[in-house]
């Protein structure tokens, strides 16, 4: 793939990836974008661009070191949500939906459970680490499913 | 005896009330063509129309820069640039009559999220800025977009010609 200044293209990949990771400055989104998973769908769920759509992880690293990942655990759910509201005609519509999740998520941890909630029913999975301490290992997030914008931890066993 | 005048100084004050004291912006208010214009040449067209049942509106918009048009998505319109609908809005306040919109700037790959705020003075003008950009830094299509700032400017007065 190749970089520009404005982000990297997929179009020309001649190979499958196994996983797609970037980095949001100080300043931007703590989080992922909601526009990242849809540009996951929309680039990276085309024929012959992920090699194992099960395995496949988007990664993005946080100013203040976090590293979120998003896992596609549910291939065939992700494609379905990705086919109502991820292309790039119905996106707008679903980000009008869910952009109220985030009219009173200020922490980075609210802006994170605010995302998780945009995206329930989507197939996918969140993960969070330290990337100052990858030895201790990822954390399953989830959010709360109560109103407040909370995020639950879950120590990955493995 | 008292009490009975009390209650119908009551009851007149209430009817006598000007109902517009109550008054609620609805999505009809905010329908039709809605355009920004710098005194140099550039233009920001907007059209909105409501989504039956949904409680929503979605529209076109379109930006020219010195007579280019460089964004376009109204259908039956030259040099259109995109397809399908580009902004989706809802209203968030309808006592204050304050709309949150997102639409999307194909040239940067990036989707703003804002307000639009009618004037409560002269509901056909209102105040048109964004609170949230969203862009992303993958994208599968050929065209690779432009890499900063933004296509049609923010924080404009915004006058319905239709």
């Amino acid at each position: 793939m190749s970089g520009t200044a404005a982000g990297v293209s997929t179009t020309g990949l001649s190979t499958g990836i196994d996983g797609f990771y970037h980095n949001h400055l100080a300043g931007w989104e703590q989080t992922f974008s909601l526009v990242d998973i849809a540009q996951m769908y929309q680039a990276l769920a085309q024929p012959g661009h992920i090699n194992n759509l099960s395995i496949f992880t988007l990664g993005v690293v946080l100013s203040d070191g976090r590293v979120q990942l998003a896992r596609i655990s549910d291939p065939s759910t992700f494609m379905s949500f990705g086919s109502s509201y991820l292309g790039s005609s119905n996106f707008p519509g679903f980000l009008n939906t869910v952009t109220p999740l985030f009219n009173n998520a200020t922490t980075a941890d609210q802006r994170t459970a605010a995302t998780i909630k945009a995206f329930a029913g989507s197939g996918l999975t969140f993960y969070e680490g330290d990337a100052n301490s990858l030895s201790q290992g990822f954390q399953r997030i989830d959010a709360t499913t109560s109103s407040a914008l909370e995020i639950i931890r879950t120590k990955c066993s493995n | 005896m008292k009490l009975k005048i009390l209650s119908i100084v009551f009851i007149f004050a209430l009817f006598a009330c000007p109902m517009g004291s109550f008054a609620q912006y609805r999505l009809a208010d905010y329908e039709g063509i809605w355009r920004w214009t710098s005194g140099s040449g550039d233009t920001l067209l907007l059209g909105l129309k409501q989504i039956p049942v949904q409680g929503k509106l979605t529209g076109f918009h379109a930006f020219s820069q010195r007579g280019v048009v460089l964004d376009n998505s109204i259908p039956g319109t030259p040099n259109r640039t995109f397809d399908s609908a580009t902004i989706y809005a809802h209203i968030i306040d309808p006592a204050a009559g304050q709309l949150q919109y997102v639409i999307q700037d194909h040239l940067r790959n990036s989707i703003y999220i804002g307000k639009i705020d009618l004037l409560t003075n002269n509901r056909d003008k209102a105040i048109f800025y964004t609170t949230k950009t969203e862009r992303s830094h993958l994208f599968y299509d050929p065209n690779i977009p432009l890499s900063a700032g933004r296509t049609f400017p923010d924080n404009l007065v915004l006058v319905r010609i239709e």
